[in-house]
């Protein structure tokens, strides 16, 4: 057997500290990773990003370790200035740049491939060190969003009306910032480039979101599709109970502007009006929390519409992971009303694992990922009208139901992502070598 | 007295029917008393907007007076020393329409507000920090003002003196660039040039020994420190994709002290992550862009120069390369530009001309044109490889030897392009050509554009006009029409 070639994945954030969608999914692939035995992996996590983060910073190092039997570090970036535009850190007057620290922890690990899962926090001038400290080492990316294209919190979300951004433009993207100049978003776009330049492999989870980075400048033939594979929290019980009406709908996810909370809680205020959530006596599950980091215009909304609708709508609030199989039990369907374009969303994923059809925005991921009238249905994006009349038509029909969960594909597991990308990075590496 | 006291009752009344039935004796009896009961002391204004030392003995004043009834005889100043020095025929003076809508109840004394100009000298150095003293008189009255002595360094001075110049071009002649403010630039000139030196020369990286060519960029004062360091971050990263810039020999001049430290440190930090040898200059104190450039010229090494202003940016590789081949294979070519882009795929720059501009302001008063500005970058006429009078110094590539040849500049500019020009219009003397070269794009990046003042713009078109006169009109003469606009 082949020495395992050591992989380095850098990440913004580790799930202790907040369990995002991307850390948690880079920190299991790096722990299916190392269970392979292909590829002997560290995982370096950033912190001190955000003022509540908490300290972590030795004296004399930004290195810490954050358990040691799974190799993974923390990689202090405390005090620094974080240049949104640019994401880049500036280090102020005397303090030794990342840039240094990060060549040393490198030239001590000697990382034959280094994957970056994120690079907020963390700077693109990270990915030009990595090249220059190690010419022949394999860098790879996953693009977990479209921070690099869009300024606005990388959602392709139009900062005044919140329309859907197709594409980045230096005069379109000034409209969103009037504060920032033109020539400012065409500097960050060139010098984003450049430094990406430097990458041999992007990874897009999603179709949609590698044809966004073709596009925008990535060439086509360094950026590939490559589904991301599910994390499993507990055994899955995928067994849904017999019922004569599937009439039992749930939210799952931040309850925010961006995942169309208001627009399904619309949609419901139409079903009691007209009759129909009465009819089939409809439920709406909402699970999640966040509606508090809204503005208070939103939030006001967004309580008057719950108020308005919970004669069949109930906010239950925060959940842990491993909950997640026995709230599945309790639905019949899963709505993902997103007025954002999405990746590839964890919770259609995770619907698809317990087997539950997934009612969604008709753009971006989450069309890619439901089909409409196989394994879920779609409906136009932002459209409570629309929603209301796809609930409606879900509800009316019980034996559909059963056809599209039974549409439903098999879900990729963190091993079988984990072993196809081990093969991907031996193959790049040897293709380098030659 | 008892008259007056009984006519003063009858006064308003009597004053309507006059001024509409016999106007002329309304005229005597109503308006005179009236304006004299305003005290046309009073009325009468002189203003001084800036007094700048040239040197210690010449001065340049400049400001306005309001006369009303009868016109400015005779200006005087008085130096700290108490010499008295006439400026009255020597003394340019123009109609400061700008300032009409100041008159308000005072339309009717017909009065015209002049501005002047007057570069002067006393017969002994005077005390640069002591006040002068200003006199105007019409007929019957005098009116005097303090000014204060502004010694600023001499571009600062350059700047303000044309700044002062009020009003738009058409309100003064050139006569004023001719008799007053060219000769009190020729002394700021000398000073200029003997006032400046380099502080420090710091290499990063390990250079080059035979560089080709030299990249020099000057960092502008009026840019701020950080992004200062936002240029050079984002030229390093696209410089350190070319291999063809990385064998050059890059010089930046900060033209400004107090960010020099902060500078020096990511300066560092950019040569160690970028692998890209370059060099720091920093000056002793700042100086103008051309200035700051002739420093960065006497320290290159390369066989070609190379000017890139900071708000450049190039997104490929190679182009320094194509400009070098196209240079070394055009065989009487003095400068070479490259298409510079806005950030909207907008032409910036495609070559410059000269316009003869209406005669409103001086004959043969040559306006400096871009040729296509602003017109897509696929126009297919901006896409042809041709001979330009002149290019823009954003982007301007000279041989080391051809600009020897050509000697230093004997004239101040004040405007980054006249320097620019003025280059290339010798070069043209001497039987070179310059040229446009579209196959090399490079963009222009200025989110900080200030508007090149008209004055500045003016001054810079004359002083051209007057030094060559005779070369821009051969070279417009033998230009294609089409290649203009």
């Amino acid at each position: 057997m082949s020495t395992p070639l050591r992989v380095l994945y850098v990440c913004h954030n580790h799930p202790d500290l907040r369990p995002g969608g991307t850390e948690i999914y880079a920190l299991a692939l790096h722990h299916a990773m190392r269970a392979t035995e292909m590829c002997d992996s560290l995982f370096l996590a950033q912190v001190g990003g955000l003022s509540i983060d908490p300290p972590m910073q030795r004296a004399g190092t930004r290195f810490s370790l954050i358990r040691a039997e799974t190799h993974e570090y923390w990689f202090a970036t405390h005090g620094r200035q974080w240049l949104s535009l640019y994401q880049i850190y500036r280090s102020q007057h005397g303090q030794q740049p990342l840039t240094n620290s990060f060549d040393e922890f490198l030239r001590a690990v000697q990382p034959d491939v280094v994957h970056f899962h994120h690079i907020m926090f963390l700077g693109y001038d990270l990915l030009w060190q990595t090249r220059m400290t190690l010419p022949h080492a394999l860098i790879c990316m996953t693009w977990h969003e479209y921070l690099a294209i869009c300024h606005h919190n990388g959602q392709m979300i139009r900062k005044f009306n919140n329309a859907l951004c197709d594409y980045a433009d230096p005069q379109r993207c000034h409209r969103c910032f009037p504060e920032i100049a033109p020539v400012a978003f065409f500097r960050r776009k060139a010098f984003l480039q450049a430094h990406l330049s430097v990458v041999d492999r992007f990874f897009a989870p999603s179709r949609f979101l590698k044809d966004r980075y073709v596009n925008w400048g990535i060439p086509e033939q360094k950026i590939q599709h490559e589904p991301n594979g599910h994390v499993p929290s507990l055994p899955v019980n995928m067994q849904a109970p017999p019922q004569q009406v599937r009439n039992r709908f749930a939210f799952f996810g931040r309850v925010c502007r961006y995942k169309g909370i208001d627009v399904v809680l619309k949609a419901m205020r139409i079903l009691i009006q007209n009759g129909t959530a009465r009819k089939f006596k409809l439920r709406l599950s909402i699970f999640g929390s966040g509606l508090e980091m809204e503005n208070e215009q939103f939030q006001d909304r967004v309580r008057v519409l719950l108020k308005q609708t919970r004669c069949c709508v109930t906010l239950h609030g925060r959940y842990h992971p491993d909950e997640l199989p026995d709230l599945m039990q309790s639905v019949d369907w899963v709505v993902v009303p997103s007025i954002w374009w999405e990746n590839a969303p964890l919770v259609i994923q995770e619907s698809f694992m317990h087997r539950r059809p997934v009612i969604c925005s008709d753009i971006g991921g989450m069309a890619e990922h439901v089909t409409h009238g196989v394994n879920g249905f779609h409906f136009q994006t932002g459209s409570a009208q629309s929603l209301a009349q796809t609930l409606t038509h879900a509800v009316s029909n019980a034996e559909q139901w059963e056809q599209l969960e039974a549409g439903i594909p098999a879900v990729r597991s963190i091993e079988e992502a984990a072993l196809s990308m081990a093969q991907i990075y031996q193959r790049l590496c040897q293709h380098k070598q030659l | 007295m008892a008259l007056l006291n009984r006519l003063k009752r009858f006064r308003k009344p009597l004053g309507i029917w006059l001024r509409s039935n016999h106007p002329q004796l309304y005229h005597k009896l109503i308006r005179i008393p009236l304006i004299n009961k305003l005290r046309l002391g009073q009325i009468m204004r002189l203003h001084v907007d800036g007094m700048f030392v040239i040197s210690d003995t010449h001065v340049l004043i400049c400001g306005w007076f309001r006369s009303p009834m009868t016109p400015v005889t005779r200006i005087i100043a008085i130096a700290p020393d108490g010499e008295h020095i006439t400026l009255t025929d020597h003394c340019y003076r123009y109609p400061r329409t700008d300032l009409a809508r100041q008159y308000g109840p005072f339309r009717m004394l017909n009065m015209q507000d002049e501005g002047f100009f007057c570069l002067f000298s006393s017969k002994r150095p005077q005390k640069t920090t002591q006040p002068w003293v200003m006199r105007v008189q019409n007929a019957t009255l005098t009116k005097t003002a303090i000014a204060l002595p502004l010694s600023y360094e001499p571009w600062k001075t350059r700047d303000a003196i044309l700044d002062a110049l009020v009003g738009e071009p058409g309100t003064f002649d050139t006569t004023v660039f001719q008799h007053h403010i060219h000769p009190a630039f020729e002394q700021l000139q000398q000073q200029m040039h003997a006032g400046f030196r380099i502080k420090r020369v710091l290499q990063y990286g390990r250079p080059n020994a035979t560089p080709d060519v030299s990249l020099i960029i000057v960092l502008d004062a009026s840019v701020d420190g950080n992004a200062q360091i936002d240029q050079i971050q984002h030229q390093s990263v696209q410089f350190a994709r070319d291999p063809a810039i990385q064998q050059s020999d890059i010089i930046y001049v900060l033209n400004i002290g107090q960010h020099s430290e902060m500078l020096a440190q990511y300066s560092r930090m950019f040569a160690d992550l970028y692998q890209l040898p370059f060099r720091v200059v920093t000056l002793s104190q700042p100086v103008e862009t051309s200035t700051a450039r002739m420093i960065g010229i006497m320290l290159a090494r390369g066989r070609l120069l190379f000017w890139l202003s900071a708000h450049m940016l190039p997104v490929t590789t190679g182009w320094l390369a194509a400009m070098v081949a196209f240079y070394d294979a055009t065989p009487t070519i003095g400068v070479l530009g490259a298409k510079l882009l806005y950030e909207d795929e907008s032409l910036h720059h495609a070559g410059l001309f000269f316009s003869p501009l209406s005669d409103t302001v001086a004959i043969h008063h040559w306006e400096i044109k871009t040729s296509f500005q602003g017109l897509h970058r696929n126009l297919p006429r901006a896409n042809i490889a041709r001979q330009v009078p002149a290019i823009g110094t954003d982007c301007f590539m000279v041989a080391q030897k051809r600009y020897q040849e050509a000697g230093r500049s004997k004239t101040l500019y004040c405007t980054d392009e006249g320097d620019g020009i003025d280059l290339c219009l010798r070069l043209q003397t001497l039987g070179y050509t310059h040229w446009y070269y579209p196959d090399v794009v490079l963009y222009y990046l200025n989110d900080q554009i200030k508007p090149i003042q008209p004055n500045h713009r003016t001054y810079t078109e004359w002083l051209l006009s007057q030094t060559f006169a005779h070369e821009i009109a051969t070279v417009m003469h033998n230009l294609e029409p089409t290649s203009t606009t």
